[in-house]
């Protein structure tokens, strides 16, 4: 059995959504939580912080989500760090691809700040089920 | 924090958000006028739509669902723009306006 969810990093431009991700996170469920508001950001962040999971936005200006989920597959120390994506797109489509690219899960905006870290708690243990 | 406590804080970001909107619309607005009378690159279409991509995506979760539709449309109205990049011809324009006109009235 792996250790249970208590750090996540957290990589989203929105000002207004990462203020609102990160007091759910922390005051809800509980969790250390490093904010961050660029791709670029956040690969320098997960070095030093050594998250169990990102919660990953998708589309960013700077770098996208996709792009930084390659970068963290190309580093051997954050192959295997699961990822969560966070989209505004909630097409099938969309969501399918996400999934491709190698996502634990795929969380789609709106979203409930009630109700969020039991969907976090809930993919990082199918996840650990799984390993 | 209790459960009360939490409520109290989010609804504080939520009022807080909604005190910020009209800034956000002024952005777009802003972005809107410079494409459409050449003052601004075409390229700047990708903040146009980067702009109008955040509001759909918080503004539902900070409780105002409409302003999320109605940014929501206008992104995807604009997105076909963003690939070339290009600006909407004159009589597309109208139409983007219009988008907009709503948006800002759902703001209101």
């Amino acid at each position: 059995m792996s250790q249970p969810l208590k750090k996540i990093l957290l990589i989203e431009d929105d000002d207004d959504i990462r203020t609102i991700l990160r007091v759910a996170l922390e005051k809800i469920g509980g969790f250390t939580v490093r904010a961050c508001s660029s791709g670029a950001e956040g690969l320098r962040a997960v070095g030093e912080f050594t998250p169990q999971l990102v919660m990953l936005d998708v589309m960013m200006p700077d770098m996208d989500g996709p792009t930084v989920l390659g970068r963290l597959r190309e580093r051997p120390e954050t192959q295997g760090l699961p990822v969560i994506f966070l989209t505004a797109r909630a097409a099938p489509s969309d969501i399918a691809r996400l999934r491709g690219l190698g996502a634990l899960d795929v969380l789609t905006k709106p979203f409930d700040p009630m109700t969020l870290h039991e969907k976090l708690r809930k993919a990082w243990e199918q996840q650990s089920a799984k390993t | 924090m209790s459960m009360e406590a939490f409520n109290r804080q989010i609804e504080a970001l939520r009022a807080e958000y909604r005190a910020g909107l009209p800034d956000k619309l002024r952005e777009i607005d802003g972005l809107w006028r410079g494409l459409a009378d050449g003052a601004l690159q075409p390229g700047s279409v990708l903040d146009l739509r980067r702009a109008l991509h955040s509001l759909a995506g918080s503004a539902r979760t900070f409780g105002v669902a409409g302003v999320s539709e109605a940014a929501l449309a206008a992104e995807t109205w604009i997105e076909p723009y963003c690939a070339r990049p290009a600006v909407p011809g004159p009589a597309e324009q109208a139409v983007f306006q219009r988008l907009l006109d709503t948006l800002k009235q759902t703001a209101a």
